[in-house]
């Protein structure tokens, strides 16, 4: 569970320092034209994807039932952001998925910081979270929706429950794995306990909590979704059974590429998020 | 928090270097049951302005004695001292630097060299010009706001030396900061932390492996020895001060470290 990323070993020390204070900067930049080149590929990867699914979906190897061509799909989509009938289920499923993310992150960071500090505390509830793990959660959620009903609470108690784990793990590693070394040189600088918090184990943790939170996030919208396969009145994840059920396959599609955007979404605003929080540091 | 605002005034003038009193000082340390002796009724004087390095096998407890001088560890028995006062917890007028930099991967090179002023709560701009000021003369000028991941390991270990002099130590605790480093960056540094020295007198305790090192620097060689970890013999360095890199070209630089190896060899032979 350890996303750390350790600082990456460098070239060697050339001691004759003018020469490195123009290598420098350049030390981290990537060769030119390397971003250009990726970009260039990932187009070329994005026309080859939607080539062999144009081609696979009129082929006749598969049925429409289960691939419509990428036009079709598109041609849907607007159709359903026309009419109205996208907003309200993508709302829906966004507002679960965020609440039961929210949810599950502030629990996390609080439980696994009170855990990073009390080791006989996590000594005792930790093998009862592990297990709480072994079993695939979604196996209970027809049980949380018979116990919360039809709303919105289910569907965030699944999300919050998915997106809980990742979190907890980290912020713990986090708080918790800071080098001897490290240690000794605020003990030796008459740090108090506050100070070695604030200046060392918080910003330690955010390099492990952020990456966790991208696959909190994802993790939480899988809840939402299953939540809403259950049993809902809205949702994608409700839109989609009922698509799936009534054969507009197309539908289906357009719902999963908006919900691919909404998962973009996520992660650049998270990224964002990081950069912002680092550089307040 | 503990926020040092006395000392108003005279905070930036070089502070009187330490003196250091090692008494029959032993460590032993209990590791699932076993007890190991990681050092032995070790007695040492170090004078203000010395500057000593503790050199010996690995095991010989040089780290340790170095770690309790520090205040980070605490003696079985007996006592170190500091300028009179009996060593109980990390002291203010001590600075240390170890083996790895330890430098805060999410601070610039700058800010690394201020974390003691941040800790210390000296906001003060002459204090933030001196670490610029203490960048400069490590050859760092122009990196301070670099990112550790950046810096080499020598470019790395000067920065965390030179954090271990923004709060002007009138002590210096160095645990074989340079032994991770190839031969000519650590002459280079070698060079540089004796500059520093003379420009700022101040005690310094440095542990090393290497021989020459301890030679280049050193008023006074501690030879210790292994298991359990005793002082073996205190060696003087004759040779005149300043030094600098022609030193390591001179006949009697060459006598010197093979007068320390003999003492070495002597120690090893003796520890059976």
């Amino acid at each position: 569970m350890t996303t750390q990323t350790t600082p990456g070993k460098r070239d060697a020390d050339l001691s004759s320092l003018g020469a490195l204070d123009q290598g420098g900067g350049a030390l981290r930049r990537r060769p030119d034209g390397a971003g250009l080149k990726s970009a260039a590929l990932a187009v070329l990867i994005f026309v080859a994807l939607l080539a062999g699914w144009q081609l696979t979906a009129t082929s006749g190897l598969v049925s429409p039932l289960i691939l419509v061509p990428p036009g079709e799909v598109v041609r849907v989509l607007f159709g359903l952001i026309a009419d109205g009938s996208l907003w309200p289920n993508l709302a829906a499923t966004v507002q679960e998925t965020l609440l039961g993310f929210a949810l599950a992150v502030v629990a996390a960071v609080l439980i696994g910081s009170v855990f990073a500090f009390s080791p006989i505390l996590r000594n005792a509830v930790y093998p009862f979270i592990l297990a709480s793990q072994t079993f695939p959660k979604v196996a209970i959620a027809p049980l949380i929706v018979a116990a919360m009903g039809y709303g919105l609470a289910p569907k965030v108690t699944l999300a919050a429950l998915l997106a809980f784990f990742p979190v907890l793990t980290n912020t713990i590693a986090g708080l918790t794995e800071v080098s001897d070394d490290e240690v000794h040189l605020f003990r030796a600088l008459r740090a108090s306990r506050w100070q070695e918090l604030y200046y060392l184990r918080i910003p330690n943790s955010l390099a492990f909590i952020f990456p966790a939170l991208n696959s909190a996030a994802v993790l939480a919208l899988i809840g939402a979704i299953v939540g809403e396969f259950v049993a809902a009145r809205e949702g994608v994840g409700y839109a989609i059974a009922q698509y799936t059920v009534t054969g507009e396959v197309a539908a289906t599609y357009a719902m999963l590429i908006a919900l691919s955007v909404f998962g973009l979404l996520i992660y650049g605003v998270l990224s964002l998020a990081e950069r912002l929080v680092r550089r307040a540091r | 928090m503990a926020i040092a605002t006395g000392q108003p005034t005279g905070r930036d003038a070089a502070p009187r270097p330490a003196a250091i009193g090692i008494r029959d000082v032993s460590k032993a340390f209990t590791r699932r049951g076993s007890t190991v002796q990681a050092l032995e009724s070790a007695d040492l004087d170090i004078a203000p302005g010395e500057f000593v390095s503790l050199i010996g096998p690995s095991g010989c407890g040089k780290s340790t004695l170095l770690k309790l001088v520090a205040g980070l560890l605490e003696p079985t028995t007996g006592t170190v001292s500091v300028d009179g006062t009996p060593v109980t917890e990390p002291l203010p007028q001590v600075g240390v630097a170890f083996q790895k930099p330890t430098l805060l991967r999410w601070r610039t090179v700058l800010d690394n060299v201020c974390l003691p002023l941040v800790i210390d709560g000296d906001r003060r701009p002459e204090s933030k010009q001196y670490a610029r000021e203490l960048l400069r003369m490590m050859g760092l000028a122009g990196f301070e706001k670099h990112y550790p991941r950046e810096l080499s390991g020598g470019m790395e270990q000067r920065v965390s030396i030179a954090r271990s002099l923004v709060n002007r130590p009138s002590l210096l605790l160095m645990d074989e900061p340079f032994g991770a480093l190839d031969e000519f960056t650590r002459e280079d540094l070698n060079d540089e932390l004796l500059n520093m020295w003379q420009r700022e007198p101040k005690t310094v305790v440095f542990v090393t492996h290497s021989i020459s090192e301890a030679v280049f620097l050193s008023d006074r060689i501690v030879v210790m020895s292994a298991r359990p970890g005793r002082v073996h013999a205190t060696v003087p360095v004759p040779l005149p001060r300043p030094r600098g890199r022609e030193l390591r070209d001179d006949p009697e630089f060459y006598e010197a470290i093979r007068h320390v190896r003999a003492v070495l060899d002597e120690a090893k032979g003796g520890g059976r």
